[in-house]
């Protein structure tokens, strides 16, 4: 009777799963197999969204900082990385065809430009998704295709150009004269332009945050006629094999100002329904609190183009357990400042040890230094980046602009109970301490768990008045500071690879770039970051805005547009600055609450004033205080041309311009990169001008 | 003695569904913060012109045994000409898509496979017979789907194996500071490059002072030229003797020792180039650069081996003592396997690395991951 019963069962758990298999088989869709799907509206939604893919290539792994980056004038070699032979010293056999990640670089943008081609194939013949959607998911993918464009020919110059979907393996690509490539982004971008909507207030299009929105083709093409606009400069460069015919027009600065002041909403013939505006402090973009870390992402409204990057893993495009999946650029701008070493090496090569244990380990806050790129002294000097002559005051920037304290981090929390620094006398040829006299007793800590145990500042303290070396007025002023100090312009310049990596170098441990940090990862060494790009930012639209203004001899205008930026990045009334305004930049304790919105500001005057490449070097400037580290700065100085970008560099960044014992570093050809060797290995027949001039 | 003859024609449609109509795959995105969409990238190009793959086979044979059958063996013979291969060839990426899955052209196969197996004594107290095998195999690129003789991306070449390496080739020795070599480093650093003493030394095939891509050539192929082994068998009384060889010859490795010493990783122990160290194989140590470019030239080895692979010594124990004790048979042996190789190759195992992969151009690196191990066995064989 049992088995009976057991049989029944038996044969109905058979008959059920038969059944189920059936019914699944029979539901089995062939659409997530072939192009066909691309005839739905799922699958052709599926197709846009996929199109997104490769701008993300910026951030997945050490990419773009590389290319963008590495090696310009703010930004130089560091402590580890091995794109430092080719993008950081122009090594030639590096930066050579061979080059790996330029092949990276290549094989990504065209793989978005055939999704871009194919969507818009498939949109033409696709009658299942509303029109009023369609007309919106075509401009994105316009928009997408233009973005890679243009990517690759500020790059690389002359390219191939592909527009349709192949359906053969075709293999006759030639690379056709820049100016074609920048006629199709114009082209592209402008149908982009008329087809998207502007961004709702919350920065959705579509009710999605992160599509591409009218603004970012209005940013777009602001950039990509302005790059165009320049070749009234780059015509005629020192090496004529360098000289670059963009194609440009005489009303390309006028399309400039058109579109980014339609994008900002700012200026005369402004008509536009743009909901963008930026923040109204500049911490709020990275919201990043040294101490507790990220307080909130920004999505606000001054975001124009965002690379998305969500907090479930999977959806950043790999598995869902990947912890290395996501945005990674929080590594590369990080300087190691954990276990610093508690000593001062004098220049006669003896050690000054203060303390053995400066307690800052490495945790989600600190976060986790691969220090792929370091500031260069330019970054630092009061001569440089924040030099007086950029301010109508004649002020320095480290005093009144707030963007210096904002855009890093400065200072590091205790957060080790081993820290082991005593407060003790000490005396050497730049004078003598006792903690007596501040009050302080000799062998106690200086320091417990939360207090700040690091601060880093700019300082160069042999301009501190007195006797002594350099590295003896470190090391006296370090013994009197109840933390430990990391002033950028005193420690050593390091002009070997073997010190580069060391501690108490410029090159390796330096104020992380508080931009891309994120606490948000599970664990400390996990590398995927779930932070967007904010690639196209507001701020930039209102700079290159007044910089079209100024190239139009138009100061009134250039100074209203930039104002709305200076006026951003000063300290408002109220605001307390960054603890280094009063302790080390010569800033007055009373000062510390005070607006310096008037000390920031420009004048009509005053931006008049600069003249040729001055107002290059000025817009340059006001460029790096705004965006550092936001993988533009190669783009930005080869605007102008091979000579503009090879002198800037060659006087600000000491690693692309001396040799260190080899020959043949940074050179004028090295503004265009090379073109891949895969390519032209692959093109048949071969085309017959493979390769940029100065490469072989 | 007996004849074998055969002809046949075989198809491979080893194709993925839906290849012609252009496959998708799936690249997710998101809008939200927290979750996101599934997005749909195309994989593959579309490619309406594929079809089968066509093998034509002839081969022919002989079994034999003279003597007695003291001498008896097989050999055979067979020829194949394969036309519209399906390969993945691969592709400029300005298309979207790095490779393609293509009739790309003819190949040609020519084999030779031998056996023979002989007793060399047979008589009441010694017994010693030997098993040899051996086999060669031709294989070439016949024609190329685009008419041309090479293509330098996939590596394919009219006339040689489809795995045929190519590239830049190192010299046995990198530059020196002898005044020779300092005047020849001079004459290439003219024309723009940097090389230094204790770098790799590339042929400049053509001479210009310039290592350019026609400084590459055909360097050697994956797959042997020949392989054999050899089985012994001897019986002297109680004790046998088993012994087994076998090896490869004619293939080149693509292998990385750890060439490059950059102060980061472990690397195996090389003889490397110091200022008081000159003419070495090996690479001065060097933090500047993390990765010395064309350090590739130096990783092919030439991977012919012989092993022997089994020795087996075993001695049967008298059946009068084992029958005491109801056993009908009772033998010990002792075995060890892989005990000796003979190889110019200085990794671990030339044999694991015929199992390279390859895809389109690009031929991965060996790693020394399989490797076979040396093994000591001691045995007994009971019969009741």
């Amino acid at each position: 009777m049992k088995i009976k019963i057991f049989n029944k069962i038996l044969i109905t758990a058979v008959l059920t799963s038969f059944c189920l298999s059936c019914s699944d088989f029979l539901e089995e869709k062939s659409y997530n197999a072939d192009y066909t799907y691309y005839n739905t509206t799922a699958g052709l939604n599926a197709l846009v969204a996929a199109s997104y893919q490769q701008t993300r290539w910026c951030a997945n792994s050490e990419t773009m900082y590389a290319l963008e980056d590495l090696g310009t004038d703010i930004w130089m070699v560091s402590g580890d990385g091995s794109h430092r032979d080719a993008f950081g010293q122009f090594l030639s056999n590096a930066m050579a065809p061979q080059n790996g990640l330029l092949a990276s670089f290549w094989n990504n943008n065209y793989s978005g430009i055939a999704s871009c081609n194919l969507g818009l194939k498939m949109i033409e013949s696709n009658t299942d998704m509303a029109p009023a959607t369609k007309a919106v998911r075509k401009g994105e993918l316009l928009f997408l295709r233009a973005y890679y464009y243009y990517e690759l020919v500020v790059q690389f110059g002359d390219i191939p150009i592909v527009t349709a979907p192949l359906d053969y393996p075709k293999t006759d690509f030639v690379r056709v004269p820049q100016k074609q490539v920048w006629a199709q982004i114009i082209s592209d971008a402008r149908q982009a332009w008329d087809l998207l909507p502007w961004a709702d207030v919350n920065g959705k299009v579509t009710g999605d945050y992160g599509r591409a929105s009218k603004g970012s083709a209005g940013h777009l093409l602001a950039k990509a006629y302005m790059f165009r606009y320049c070749d009234t400069y780059t015509k005629s460069q020192s090496d004529a094999n360098m000289n670059e015919d963009r194609g440009g027009k005489t009303t390309d600065i006028d399309s400039v100002i058109y579109f980014a002041s339609q994008v900002c909403k700012f200026g005369p013939g402004a008509t536009s329904q743009s909901n963008h505006a930026l923040a109204a402090n500049y911490s709020t973009l990275w919201g990043w609190n040294p101490k507790t870390g990220l307080t909130a992402e920004y999505m606000g409204p001054e975001v124009v183009f965002s690379i998305n990057y969500s907090t479930t893993m999977f959806y950043n495009n790999t598995t869902a357990t990947n912890v290395n999946g996501g945005n990674q650029l929080h590594l590369y701008y990080t300087g190691q400042l954990e276990n610093y070493p508690l000593t001062t090496k004098l220049e006669s090569g003896t050690s000054v040890i203060h303390g053995s244990n400066v307690g800052v380990v490495r945790d989600l806050i600190t976060g986790r230094p691969w220090r792929r790129v370091a500031p260069t002294p330019y970054y630092y000097s009061e001569t440089g980046l924040y030099a007086a002559k950029n301010y109508a005051t004649g002020k320095l920037g480290k005093l009144i602009d707030s963007r210096l304290y904002k855009s890093h981090v400065w200072v590091e929390y205790c957060n080790s109970a081993n820290r082991n620094y005593q407060w003790a006398a000490f005396s050497n040829a730049a004078g003598s301490f006792d903690p007596a006299d501040i009050g302080m007793v000799a062998g106690t800590q200086k320091y417990n768990v939360g207090d700040t145990a690091m601060l880093l500042t700019i300082e160069d303290v042999s301009q501190r008045p007195g006797p002594g070396t350099k590295a003896e007025k470190l090391a006296l002023a370090r013994a009197k500071e109840k933390y430990w100090l990391v002033p950028m312009q005193s420690v050593k310049v390091p002009y070997t690879r073997a010190e580069v990596s060391g501690f108490d170098v410029c090159t390796n441990s330096f104020p992380p770039l508080a931009k891309y940090l994120d606490n948000r990862r599970a664990a400390t060494n996990d590398q995927g970051s779930f932070r967007n790009v904010m690639r196209f930012r507001l701020a930039e639209t209102y700079i290159l805005l007044s910089e079209a203004y100024a190239r139009k001899g138009d100061f009134v205008n250039a100074a209203a547009a930039l104002n709305v930026v200076r006026n951003r990045a000063a300290w408002k009334e109220g605001e307390l600055k960054s603890a280094h305004f009063w302790k080390y930049d010569g800033g007055s304790w009373d000062d510390r609450t005070k607006s310096t919105e008037t000390d920031m500001e420009v004048t009509p005057a005053f931006l008049s004033s600069f003249t040729g490449d001055l107002l290059t070097d000025f817009y340059m400037d006001e460029m790096a205080h705004e965006t550092a580290g936001e993988m533009n700065r190669f783009s930005l100085l080869v605007r102008y041309g091979a000579d503009y970008w090879y002198n800037r560099v060659k006087a600000t960044d000491y690693w692309v311009s001396n040799d260190f014992g080899s020959n043949g570093n940074i050179q004028k050809y090295h503004r265009f990169r090379p073109i891949p060797q895969t390519h032209i290995d692959n093109v048949n027949p071969p085309d017959p001008k493979p390769q940029n001039y100065g490469y072989f | 003695m007996k004849l074998r003859i055969g002809y046949g024609i075989t198809g491979n449609s080893a194709v993925a569904p839906y290849s012609t109509v252009g496959t998708i795959t799936s690249s997710r995105y998101n809008w939200d913060k927290t979750a996101g969409v599934m997005g749909y990238a195309p994989s593959s190009l579309s490619n309406p012109g594929l079809s089968w793959e066509k093998t034509a086979q002839y081969n022919g044979g002989i079994d034999f045994g003279i003597l007695k059958g003291r001498i008896s063996g097989s050999v055979d013979v067979y020829w194949q000409k394969t036309s519209d291969l399906l390969m993945t060839r691969s592709l400029p990426t300005v298309s979207g898509f790095s490779s393609i899955v293509q009739n790309v052209g003819a190949t040609e196969n020519k084999g030779l496979e031998v056996s023979l197996n002989t007793v060399n004594i047979s008589t009441s107290k010694i017994y010693w017979t030997t098993d040899v095998t051996f086999s060669t195999n031709k294989e070439k690129v016949s024609k190329l789907a685009t008419g041309l003789p090479q293509d330098l991306v996939n590596n394919w070449f009219v006339g040689y194996p489809i795995d045929t390496y190519y590239g830049y080739i190192a010299y046995p020795r990198v530059w020196g500071c002898s005044k020779e070599d300092m005047e020849e480093m001079a004459k290439f650093n003219a024309n723009g490059t940097n090389y230094k003493p204790g770098e790799i030394r590339l042929q400049d095939l053509n001479g210009d002072y310039k290592i350019t891509d026609v400084d590459r050539k055909i360097i050697g192929s994956r797959m042997p030229k020949w392989s054999m082994s050899m089985a012994n068998n001897f019986k002297y009384g109680p004790f046998d003797l088993y012994v087994f060889f076998h090896g490869s010859f004619g293939q080149m490795i693509y292998w990385n020792p750890g060439i490059q010493i950059i102060g980061r990783y472990n690397s195996i122990k090389n003889n490397y180039w110091t200022p008081t160290n000159q003419n070495t194989k090996y690479l001065k140590p060097q933090l500047d650069i993390q990765m010395p470019s064309n350090v590739s030239a130096m990783y092919y080895w030439d991977g012919d081996f012989l092993k022997i692979t089994d020795i087996t010594l075993g001695y049967t124990l008298p059946a009068n003592v084992t029958e005491k004790v109801t056993i009908k048979r009772a033998r010990v042996y002792v075995k060890v396997q892989n005990p000796y190789m003979w190889t110019k190759f200085e990794g671990i195992d030339p044999e694991g690395a015929l199992a390279q992969t390859r895809s389109g151009g690009t031929i991965s690196t060996y790693n020394d991951a399989p490797f076979t191990m040396r093994t000591y066995m001691f045995g007994l064989n009971v019969t009741f």
